[in-house]
Parts: structure tokens; C-alpha cells; sequence
């Protein structure tokens, strides 16, 4: 059946708008956490979907010894030391080598994350359940609504990208990570610890995405198979905006989300499911017609 | 001040530093001359902890700095001004000379250091707000230098600021520079290519060729040896 | 060709290993073999018919290690979309068969020349465009989205959407077991496991002398530019979008062809044969094996078709190991961890470590061998003999390098 066209029912295409912005503002943050990473190692980050799932399980376990506030945060930094300690580790060895190298190594973090979940939690789906503090009524205005755990992403989405608004604008180090992503000669001579700042970077990164990973997994149920699709729509999101800029992220997020529950609705369910198929499209059109994206300045083509 | 004995480097296998020696006495402007490719740049990137010798020792006050990280290098009196100037260009002019400030702590001393700059550079002050990428290729000069004296340096090693310049901004930026290292005190370590230029402001210089000293003397006698009048001077 | 030549060590080498292939699917009927030769130390070595289908997978994992190899090894152009340009290779010749009554053998062929010309223009060309990241992510987005594009309503007919599309075994022409059969006296004849053995190999052989040879010529010489410098090459004269559109082409092709007969091989393929996780594994095999060379591909396809077995068994060889729970679970852990190792260490793989340790056989010395864990060892070496009193010309020993 054809869902009624929005000069017909207005409410249901408000309610996709709305519902589209609050799984938008996932795909912006995990976008965020790979923007932030091709930005200062131009290297881009094919793990961190998977790293969010790791992060995600954790926090999962984490509830049987805490509350969910607690088990959130705690997963947050455990994450964010993680992503600190592979960039020293595993990324710095080959940020001389060629693009491919790097790219293949996160390829690797990829498939490792992936297999120690599964390892770890198993294949049985877990749910946050009763622990999730997202539950309750949904808020409706006319007839669209917004449950608790969309109000929920979207304040967490909101309260990211103001602290990392702050921190990147208004702070010593925030100043010292943005010169590393731009000139690491020149933040050596004016004596930056560049190799700190990278880690740091890393590690704020996986931070991020670890927020976008307990989050995206509340409602959708948390397996090993989870973040493939959202790691695609993320992708999708910062080639819309820009591979290298955070306000993209942002908006290109958004947009898919939009973008993609409206082909939902909209397109005839006849054709078969197609939200994978929107976001391959977006990427081959943006690369196609404008591959720095919105708001990305750098240039795209190999030097 | 600053000494160095017998330096090598290299980038991986091509050898840029073939044992240089030099000295840098302390208050004095000390010019590095030589063509392209002598290892004038190298030598700086070896003082400043970018490049690392293979051989030799570097010692600044007394200290060898050999295998010092470029961090603490700046933090114990060193600025390069790097050949090509390399600011910020995505960031203001002033959040480039709040970095030079980078590895101070005295938050106070720093705001009235940024003024000091303006005063010497009023295009910088005018500008303070202004994404560095905008600035002329004279105005991103005067920064590179601003932002190296925000460090507050006891030796500027400079790189090259003459590059790319119209000639009168060249004099004027010069005459700056004389101006700090008599108000301030400062030793500098200066790189050029155009040689009447740099020993018109120096008390000493050094000629390399292929990575070596090959003559050292003042800047006097070196205006007046024969050889680098033929080679460099042009005249 | 002189009897010279017939007697150069390069020649019978090849000639043991073409009577090796030949008798393969005999050794296992036998008496000598019969049943199995056990504990090799290695990992169990059972000659049984089971080998004879490991082997055929090993054929045409070939076919997709050198696809995969000659893009990403070669030319320089990466692909995480790799298993998705394979599926379409197994996909069009199940259609063109099923729907189309095209026989098989010529559906395979159609199939690569289809996903060559696909992978040519449609993939190859807009990549041309497209830096190595933005590459990545294209490719990505390719396998993850062509299960859903197969599933669509609209090409059901065809696709067969979720269910996918099987055949029979292909049963051997009667043609060749009578022909067998008279030779032999009906000694010799093939079941439908060995023939499709025999298909698989030859055309594994006759594309590994195809692609030695176009990586001899001055398409491979512009392929290689083109990895090394993009900006170099266009200095060569080499035309840069045309290279890689055709890099992508051919190897597209190989794929569409691995991706056939991997259809007649599994006699089945459905939008979930092949996934990402199948991209990256071509991928870890190649760079394990060693980018850009054939001999790279080959210990690829033994990786891709051995993996599997060889994780399985390590608990049997390695004592601790079986106490961990699950073991099987952690192969992607394992060979995710060798990917990175790999890269880290050799990045050439272990056609690189083997080059490097005949080039030392034939005198090159260890200054000959090209490997970063070595160089780097080398390298403290020196800087711990620099740093003793009175070895000043201790750098003098490694200039060679
Ligand atoms: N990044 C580099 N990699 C390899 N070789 C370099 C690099 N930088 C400089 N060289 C080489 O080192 C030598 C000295 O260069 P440099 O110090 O820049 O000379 P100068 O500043 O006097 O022009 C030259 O032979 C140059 O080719
Ligand atoms: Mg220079």
C-alpha cells in the first residue's frame, strides 16, 4: 500500500522529519568521530563502527554492576583509552606509508573488533531492556510524536557537539588539536607534542563514536551485525558533508537520516526495502557531482 | 651559545649534513649562506630537534640537544622560523601567535608578548582576527617571525625570510629583526640566500656547500673575500 | 623450443606441478593413499574426495586473488567492494543460464566479459576521479548495498531475491569419458566433482599465464606506474583515467570469470554469498601473500581456501589453545591481527619474503633483503654500536642500504 502523499497527510511526513532528525543525529555523530580522525590523520577510519559496537557490548556489561549512567561512561572512556592506545600503537607505524597502508590496517581493526565481539557476547542479540533509561511515553505534539529514546539521542547529540564545540574552540588543547590536523611540522616548532595530539584525537574520536554506539544500539537490538548498516549511513553522512569537515558531519547526518526515512514512507513497498540503497546512491551522487561534499574544502583528487 | 661539532644527517639514505661545525656566541646575528641544497635548511632542522644527527654533537648553553624533542627544544629558548613560513593558515593570526605561545604557562606575560609583536608588526594587530590564509605573502612572514618570538626565545634560527619578498618589504622586515636582536638581546641564527642582504645585518657568517663549512669568518671579511663576492655577492 | 630449454630447472618445476594438478583427484583413490596420511604436523592432511573440491576452491579463489591483486597490488587502486564485483560475476552467468538457457560453460565466459565491461565503465571510470579514501568508501558502500539491489522486487524474476538461484552438478560431456574410457579401457573415468576439478584448474592455469603475461607488457608497466605515481605515470605519457579504468576492467573480469565458477562450483549463490567480511578476507589474502605479484596471488588463494581449516585445527597443535572457549569464533580475530601484523612488518607479504630469501641464496647477502623489520632492527643495531666509546664509523656499515 502507498503511504498517502504529504499534502494529504502532512502529520505523517512531519512525523518522518522528525523521527529521520533523531536517527540522523546518529549517523552525524558516528560521521563526527570519522570526520575528526580523516581531519587530523587523514586517515580514514573503517573500524570505528565496530569500535562502537565494542563499546556498546561494554556498557551492556557493564549494567550488571551498575546503573546505566555510570556503565555509559565508564564504557565512553574505556573506549576512548583504547582508541588512544591504537593510534600509538597500531596507526603511528604506518602514518608514513601509503594511503592503502593505513587503510588496510583500519580494515584490520574492522574485522578484530567485529570477531572479539562476537567472540566475547556471542551471536544471541542482547537489548538494554528495563536498564535503558530511555523508556516511557512517547511526547506528542498533534500528531507527531517523539519517543523518549529519539528525545534522548537527540539531547546527547546536541550536548556533543557542544562540548566539542567548546573544546575545539575556546580551549588550549582544543587549539593545539586543531594546528596538529593542519601542520604537524609547525606544531613541532612551536612546541606541540604532536604525537600526544594525535592519540588524544584518537581517543576523543573513539570517545564520540562510543556515544553513537550505546546509543544506536537502545533500540535497535545489540549483535555483531548492528553497525554495518549505520557505519555505512555514518560514511554516507560525511561524504555528503564533506570528508573533512565537522559542521558536515553534522548536517550531512541529519540529512540521511531524513533522507532515508522518507524513502522509507515513501517509496512503494513493492520495490523492495531500499534504505542501504539511498545511502549508496547519495555517496555515488555526491562523489560524482560534488565530491568535496557541502561544506569539505580539501581537494579529493590524489597528488 | 650555541655550538655545533662535526654534525651529520640524513634523510633516510641521502646524506645532508657531512659534519658541520658552527658557533652562535651569544647577542650575535650569525649568517648561514650557501646555494641551494648546501644544507642550510637541514642545519636548522638539526637545531631544532625536526631532523635527528646521526653524528656529532649540538649544545645550546651547555647542554647537548642532540637528541632533545623538538617540544622541549622550544622550551629551552630555541624558535625556528622554518623556510616557507609554515602559520596556520585555517587559524587566525591571533590564535597562530597564541601557539607560538604554546609551551608558556604565564598567561599574563603572554597577552602583554602578543602586544609586543603588534608593535613591531601593526599589519599583525590590524589583522588579529583575520584567517592567517588571507595575509600577504609579507604579512605571513612577519607572523612566522611573531610567532616564533611568542616562545620567548633566547636563539632564533630564521629560515629564509627574504623568500618570495619584494625587495623593500625585505629591507623593512630586516630592519625588524636587527631591532629585536639589539632590544631583546637575541641571538640569531640567520639563513639566506641572498648573501650581501644577510651580512649586512650579521656579525659572523658561514658558508656551506654539499652538506660542509667551507669558509667562516666575519661578516666584514666575508663581504670582502673574493670568492664569495664572485659566487654570492654578484658583483 | 631446444631441449635446452626443456631441461631448465623453471621448466620441470612447472611440468611436476602440472602432473601434480593432473593426478590430484587420483591420489586419494590409490592404495598408497588410501584413507589418509595423518598428522603432517601441519594440520591434517586427509586425502579424500573432500580434497578434491578444496582444491577446485582453491582454483577459483586464484581467479580472485589475482583480480584482487592485480587492482590492489598492481595498480595501486583499492577496493573493498571486491566480493561484491564477484557476486555480480556469479550472479550473471546463474541468470544467463537459468533464465536465458545459455550453457554454462559460455555463461562463465559471458560473465566475465560482462563484469569486465562493468567494472570497466561503470566502477572504473568515475574512480579514475576519486582519491584512495573516497575509493574506499565507494567500494564499501557497493558491498554492502548489492544484497538489498539483488533482493529488490523488481529484478525477482531474475535474482530470485533472497532464495537466490542453484543448479545441478554439472555431470562431464559424454564426449570426455568416452573418450576416457577408450584410452584407458575404461580404467578412467570422471564423476562430476573431478571434471568440474579439471574445468576450474585449466581455466585457473590458462588466466595465471594470461595475467603473467599482461603484467609483462606495457599495460603492466603503466598499471605499476600508476600504483607508484599518478603524477609520474601522466609524465610517462601514460593516459591516468584509461589505465585504471582498464586496471579495474581486467580485473574486474577475472572476478566476473572466479565468480562464475565459483556459481558452478557451490552450484548455488544467493545476495548473501559474499559479503564485506569476504572483501576484506581477499583483501588480507593478497597482502599476506605479497601485493603485485602472481606468486603473492597463489599463496592468497592457499590462504583463502586453507583458512578456515587450518584455524579450526590450530587448538590440535597449539596445547593452550584449547582451553579457549570458542576458539573457532576468533579466525576473523586472527586473521584481522595478521592483516595488521602483516602490513606492519612485511609489507610485501610472503612472496616478498621468499624473493628476499632466494635473492640471499643467490649471494645478494642480507644487505639484499628489503624488509622493514629487518631494516629497522638493523637500525638500533647501528645506533647501539654508534653510541659505544670508539665506534665513530659505526654508520658506515649500513650506507649500503
Ligand atoms: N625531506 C627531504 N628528503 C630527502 N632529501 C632532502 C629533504 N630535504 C632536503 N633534502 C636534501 O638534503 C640536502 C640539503 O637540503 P637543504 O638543507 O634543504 O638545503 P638548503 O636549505 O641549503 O637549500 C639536499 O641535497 C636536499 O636534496
Ligand atoms: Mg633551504
Amino acid at each position: 500500500m502507498l503511504a498517502a502523499p504529504p499534502w494529504e497527510d502532512p502529520d505523517l511526513f512531519a512525523q518522518q522529519i522528525v523521527s529521520g532528525i533523531a536517527s540522523g543525529s546518529l549517523f552525524a555523530i558516528l560521521a563526527l568521530a570519522i570526520v575528526m580522525i580523516y581531519r587530523s590523520t587523514d586517515v580514514l577510519n573503517f573500524g570505528q563502527g565496530e569500535m562502537a559496537l565494542f563499546a556498546a557490548f561494554m556498557s551492556w556489561t557493564f549494567l550488571t554492576r551498575m546503573d546505566f549512567w555510570p556503565a555509559f561512561f565508564l564504557a565512553i572512556l574505556v573506549a576512548a583509552v583504547m582508541g588512544a592506545a591504537l593510534e600509538r600503537f597500531v596507526l603511528r607505524p604506518v602514518s608514513e606509508a601509503p594511503v592503502l597502508n593505513s587503510i588496510v590496517v583500519t580494515l584490520g581493526l574492522f574485522v578484530v573488533f567485529n570477531g572479539l565481539s562476537l567472540w566475547i557476547w556471542g551471536s544471541q542479540p542482547k537489548g538494554y531492556g528495563p536498564f535503558s533509561v530511555f523508556k516511557g511515553d512517547a511526547t506528542c505534539v498533534s500528531d507527531v510524536c517523539i519517543g523518549r529514546l529519539n528525545i534522548g539521542i537527540l539531547v546527547v547529540t546536541l550536548i556533543i557537539m557542544v562540548l566539542l564545540y567548546l573544546l575545539f574552540q575556546h580551549t588550549r588543547l582544543g587549539l593545539a588539536l586543531r594546528a596538529t590536523a593542519q601542520n604537524r611540522t609547525a606544531s613541532r616548532l612551536v612546541g606541540i607534542p604532536v604525537g600526544n595530539m594525535l592519540s588524544i584525537g584518537w581517543g576523543l574520536a573513539a570517545a564520540v563514536g562510543a556515544v553513537a554506539g550505546v546509543m544506536a544500539t537502545q533500540n535497535l537490538s545489540l549483535t555483531t551485525g548492528t553497525m554495518f548498516a549505520v557505519l555505512l549511513f555514518a560514511f554516507a553522512a560525511a561524504v555528503l558533508g564533506g570528508l573533512d569537515s565537522p559542521v558536515g558531519a553534522v548536517v550531512g547526518g541529519l540529512s540521511i537520516g531524513v533522507i532515508k526515512n522518507l524513502a522509507g514512507t515513501y517509496v512503494p513497498p513493492e520495490v523492495g526495502s531500499v534504505d542501504l540503497l539511498v545511502a549508496f546512491l547519495v555517496i555515488v551522487l555526491v562523489l560524482m557531482v560534488r565530491p568535496t561534499g557541502l561544506f569539505g574544502r580539501r581537494a579529493v583528487r590524489r597528488v | 651559545m650555541l655550538s655545533l661539532r662535526n654534525v651529520h644527517a640524513a634523510y633516510g639514505s641521502v646524506l645532508a649534513l657531512r659534519g658541520i661545525s658552527l658557533e652562535a656566541p651569544e647577542g650575535n646575528i650569525v649568517s648561514v649562506l650557501g646555494a641551494n641544497g648546501a644544507g642550510k635548511s637541514s642545519t636548522l632542522r638539526a637545531i631544532s630537534g625536526l631532523l635527528r644527527p646521526s653524528q656529532g654533537t649540538i649544545e645550546f648553553e651547555g647542554k647537548s640537544i642532540n637528541r632533545t624533542s623538538p617540544e622541549k627544544i622550544v622550551q629551552m629558548g630555541i624558535s625556528h622560523v622554518p623556510e616557507g613560513r609554515q602559520i596556520f593558515t585555517e587559524l587566525t593570526v591571533m590564535e597562530n601567535l597564541r601557539l607560538g605561545a604554546y609551551t608558556r604557562r604565564d598567561g599574563d606575560a603572554i597577552k602583554s608578548d602578543i602586544d609586543r609583536v603588534f608593535s613591531y608588526f601593526p599589519v599583525l594587530g590590524e589583522r588579529a582576527k583575520q584567517q592567517a590564509a588571507l595575509l600577504s605573502g609579507g604579512e605571513q612572514q612577519m607572523l612566522a617571525i611573531g610567532r616564533a618570538l611568542m616562545a620567548k626565545p633566547r636563539l632564533l634560527l630564521l629560515d629564509e625570510p627574504s623568500l618570495g619578498l619584494a625587495p623593500m618589504l625585505v629591507r623593512e622586515i630586516f630592519g625588524i629583526i636587527k631591532t629585536i636582536s639589539e632590544e631583546q638581546g637575541l641571538t640569531i641564527l640567520l639563513v639566506e640566500q641572498d648573501a650581501s642582504l644577510a651580512l649586512s645585518i650579521a656579525n659572523h657568517g658561514y658558508l656551506l656547500e654539499t652538506g660542509t663549512v667551507v669558509l667562516d669568518d666575519t661578516a666584514e671579511q666575508l663581504r670582502g673575500n673574493e670568492s664569495v663576492r664572485r659566487s654570492y655577492l654578484g658583483y | 623450443m631446444s631441449v635446452r630449454a626443456l631441461l631448465q630447472p623453471r621448466f620441470l618445476w612447472l611440468s611436476l606441478l602440472g602432473v601434480v594438478l593432473i593426478v590430484f583427484p587420483y591420489v586419494h583413490g590409490w592404495p598408497l593413499f588410501d584413507g589418509s596420511i595423518r598428522n603432517l604436523g601441519f594440520f591434517t592432511l586427509e586425502i579424500t574426495e573432500f580434497r578434491t573440491f578444496n582444491a577446485t576452491m582453491f582454483g577459483v579463489w586464484l581467479l580472485v586473488a589475482m583480480s584482487m591483486n592485480l587492482l590492489t597490488g598492481t595498480s595501486g587502486q583499492i577496493s573493498l567492494g571486491h566480493a561484491a564485483v564477484v557476486l555480480v560475476g556469479a550472479y550473471t552467468t546463474g541468470i544467463l543460464f537459468d533464465e536465458f538457457g545459455v550453457p554454462l560453460a559460455l555463461a562463465v565466459i559471458l560473465a566475465g566479459v560482462f563484469t569486465g565491461v562493468v567494472g570497466g565503465l561503470v566502477i572504473g571510470l568515475p574512480a579514475a576521479r576519486l582519491s584512495g579514501p573516497y575509493l574506499a568508501i565507494a567500494t564499501f558502500s557497493l558491498i554492502i548495498t548489492l544484497p538489498q539491489i539483488l533482493k529488490l522486487n523488481g529484478i525477482n524474476s531474475w535474482t530470485n531475491g533472497a532464495l537466490g538461484i542453484g543448479i545441478r552438478p554439472v555431470e562431464p560431456p559424454n564426449l570426455v569419458n568416452d573418450f576416457l574410457g577408450a584410452v584407458t579401457r575404461d580404467a578412467v573415468s570422471l564423476n562430476e566433482r573431478q571434471w568440474i576439478y579439471y574445468v576450474t584448474i585449466g581455466t585457473a592455469v590458462l588466466m595465471t599465464v594470461l595475467l603473467w603475461n599482461i603484467t609483462r607488457s606495457r599495460i603492466g608497466r603503466a598499471f605499476v606506474a600508476l600504483r607508484d605515481s599518478e603524477i609520474g605515470a601522466e609524465q610517462m605519457g601514460v593516459n591516468v583515467p584509461l589505465y585504471k579504468a582498464l586496471a579495474f576492467g581486467i580485473s574486474s573480469f577475472y572476478a566476473g570469470i572466479g565468480g562464475g565458477l565459483f556459481f558452478v562450483v557451490q552450484t548455488f549463490v544467493a545476495p548473501e554469498s559474499l559479503r564485506f567480511n569476504d572483501s576484506i578476507l581477499f583483501l588480507v589474502a593478497v597482502v599476506i601473500g605479497g601485493l603485485g605479484t602472481i606468486l603473492g596471488s597463489v599463496f592468497g588463494a592457499l590462504f583463502l581456501a586453507f583458512q578456515a581449516e587450518v584455524i579450526s585445527n590450530l587448538p590440535d597443535w597449539i596445547p593452550g589453545l584449547n582451553n579457549v572457549r570458542d576458539f573457532e569464533r576468533l579466525s576473523p580475530v586472527i586473521y584481522g591481527s595478521l592483516l595488521i601484523a602483516t602490513i606492519l612488518t612485511f609489507p610485501r607479504g610472503l612472496a616478498g619474503i621468499v624473493q628476499s630469501l632466494l635473492s640471499l641464496r643467490r649471494g645478494g647477502g642480507i644487505g639484499a633483503m628489503d624488509l622493514p623489520a629487518l631494516s629497522a632492527i638493523r637500525g638500533t643495531l647501528r645506533n647501539l654500536s654508534a653510541s659505544l666509546p670508539g665506534n665513530s664509523d659505526a654508520d658506515d656499515s649500513g650506507k649500503k642500504e
